[in-house]
């Protein structure tokens, strides 16, 4: 009589147990793009929605709430905790907002699945004005993002930005309040809560560049859960994929933290990469861009010969003068 | 000037092959390694036949003391490969799937529905981390398989012999990395051995976004993206960038 192969083999690593568990922070846009991964996976595979749990786990991000993340500084703010949860073997996966995870993971995680992007540029919100060039001189605009606030200044000078911290609901609630005069939302956050109508006009990323990944969701999980991995591949979007990781290299670069300003955007079309990036002073009155285009494999080596070009423009003093 | 091969022993020297009716000269320098366990094969008898997802598998099967009865039985293989191994191998009778694990369990049902087998017993042998679970798919056609731990892959935890003196000595002039876990591999056992400014040379020929992804943490400036996730782009791609550099 045959034995069974599990009493004379060593263990095997079951392929995954059911319910795949997401990991996800908790805010309506987190949530959001978590339930996308798993509908999106659930069409791919023909799986029930039994098949998948949703764990939420608070994150360092979440929980300060009182001060600028530029201010409590460190990396991995919005997704330190569910990197934990995924080497702990709590979670299968974690999604992640591309812009909020850091340029070098953890040993023994990867980011196996980038979604195809949604879109990348920047929404301006304001009861008092249609855009950011006709709000009235000396105007309130409310953002937390420290990229935002330098470009804002750089546009109109005469503004005074003020921070912005929470969710999009909390953000709007702020601007109906009178906190400030207007906010700057991220298009994608805005599209993918069924919220865009909120939005009084679309800034064209000619003018405002977006923050590197902005847009993009990752899925970040275990490199030899092979299993998971497999499972996540039909939702990779390799274009996608080439332009964050290409942005992501830029970054890596500048050693950009979230105490410096830094916008990136790579664009692929017909083979052909285009990259543009731009670093500024919190206050707006020094800016340096970069723009250039190659082919497409060359992605990453492009948009890091961008960074470098920028810190020759702007010297070796520039971002140390932000840096912790 | 060489490439380097960072695949496991056998694969690379499929892709060093390949390379060398390019007029490219490589190093065959594994960053994961397969390790057999023949000794893992059970009794066979009380099987129908044999499921093979990879080559490796077939290695291990008739590395093993059931080798003689293993070619008597009918084997099931995931593609051509798997198939060529199994023949290779002087088994009898090979049933060859179209590539994908997924899609093995289709092929099994169809053999089972023209032979009018009923329901089979069948012997998996399996890595030790396997992508796709099989025993599901054929449960619903009555079909029991039994998986079996046959091989696993490693990574090593230091440079390979002769690496460190061939980036000393300016000798390579890129370097294939086929998989993430191969790349944070890399990256990890280059910064231990300090050798970034000699890494910082080299092409880094990535298979796809997610191999670069893997990289970030060495940031190596020279980096190339093949356009599509598999050998034959990453050859085109090598070709490509080897013009370029004049190098390779």
């Amino acid at each position: 009589m045959a034995q069974t192969p599990s009493a004379q083999t060593p263990a095997a690593r079951t392929p995954f147990s059911l319910p795949v568990r997401i990991g996800t922070r908790g805010s309506p846009l987190a949530l959001a793009q978590a339930h996308q991964v798993r509908d999106m996976l659930m069409r791919a595979h023909g799986m029930p929605e039994d098949a998948f749990s949703i764990v939420v786990r608070t994150t360092s991000g979440d929980a300060i709430q009182d001060r600028p993340l530029s201010e409590v500084g460190g990396k991995g703010l919005f997704t330190k905790e569910l990197e934990e949860g995924l080497l702990a073997d709590d979670i299968d996966l974690a999604v992640h907002s591309m812009k909020d995870v850091a340029t070098v993971l953890p040993d023994g995680l990867g980011l196996h699945a980038i979604l195809a992007r949604e879109d990348v540029r920047d929404a301006f919100l304001s009861p008092h004005a249609a855009t950011l060039e006709a709000l009235p001189q000396g105007a309130v605009v409310g953002t937390s993002s420290l990229r935002r606030q330098a470009q804002v200044l750089r546009a109109r000078p005469d503004l005074s930005v003020v921070m912005f911290r929470g969710n999009v609901q909390t953000r709007l609630r702020k601007l109906d309040e009178g906190v400030a005069d207007a906010t700057l939302l991220a298009c994608a956050g805005l599209k993918r809560m069924d919220m865009l109508h909120h939005a009084t006009s679309i800034i064209e990323t000619e003018t405002m560049l977006p923050a590197v990944a902005q847009g993009a969701i990752g899925i970040e999980t275990q490199n030899d859960n092979a299993a998971i991995i497999d499972l996540i591949q039909p939702l990779n979007d390799q274009v996608t994929a080439l332009c964050v990781t290409a942005e992501r290299a830029f970054l890596r670069v500048l050693d950009g933290s979230c105490r410096t300003p830094i916008a990136g955007l790579a664009t692929l079309t017909d083979g052909r990469l285009s990259f543009r990036g731009e670093i500024l002073s919190p206050d707006g009155r020094h800016a340096f861009a970069d723009a250039r285009e190659g082919p497409a494999a060359q992605a990453v080596s492009l948009a890091q010969a961008s960074a470098h070009a920028l810190l020759d423009q702007a010297g070796p003093d520039f971002l140390a003068a932000f840096a912790p | 000037m060489t490439l380097w091969l960072t695949r496991p022993r056998d694969d690379a020297e499929a892709m060093a092959q390949a390379l060398c009716a390019r007029g490219h000269a490589s190093l065959v320098a594994p960053l994961s390694e397969i390790t057999l366990h023949p000794d893992a094969v059970p009794d066979l008898a009380g099987f129908a036949g044999l499921v093979f997802t990879s080559r490796r598998g077939v290695d291990a099967v008739f590395a093993s003391a059931q080798a003689d009865h293993a070619r008597q039985m009918v084997c099931f293989a995931v593609g051509p490969a798997t198939a060529q191994a199994l023949r290779d191998a002087q088994v009898a009778r090979v049933i060859e799937g179209a590539g994908r694990a997924r899609d093995l369990p289709a092929a099994i049902q169809a053999y089972a529905r023209a032979e009018h087998t009923g329901p089979l017993r069948l012997f998996y042998a399996a890595a030790r981390v396997i992508s796709t679970d099989l025993a599901p798919t054929l449960a619903q056609h009555g079909h029991e398989l039994l998986r079996g731990t046959l091989y696993e892959t490693v990574g090593v935890r230091r440079l390979p012999d002769g690496v460190a003196r061939a980036l000393h000595g300016g000798e390579l002039c890129g370097v294939i990395l086929m998989a993430p876990s191969a790349a944070q591999t890399y990256a990890t056992l280059i910064d231990d051995a300090r050798l970034r400014r000699e890494a910082h040379q080299l092409t880094h020929y990535c298979l796809s976004a997610q191999v670069a992804e893997a990289l970030q943490a060495l940031s190596p400036p020279k980096l190339e993206v093949a356009a599509a996730p598999n050998a034959q782009e990453m050859l085109a791609l090598i070709g490509q960038g080897a013009k370029t550099d004049g190098r390779c």
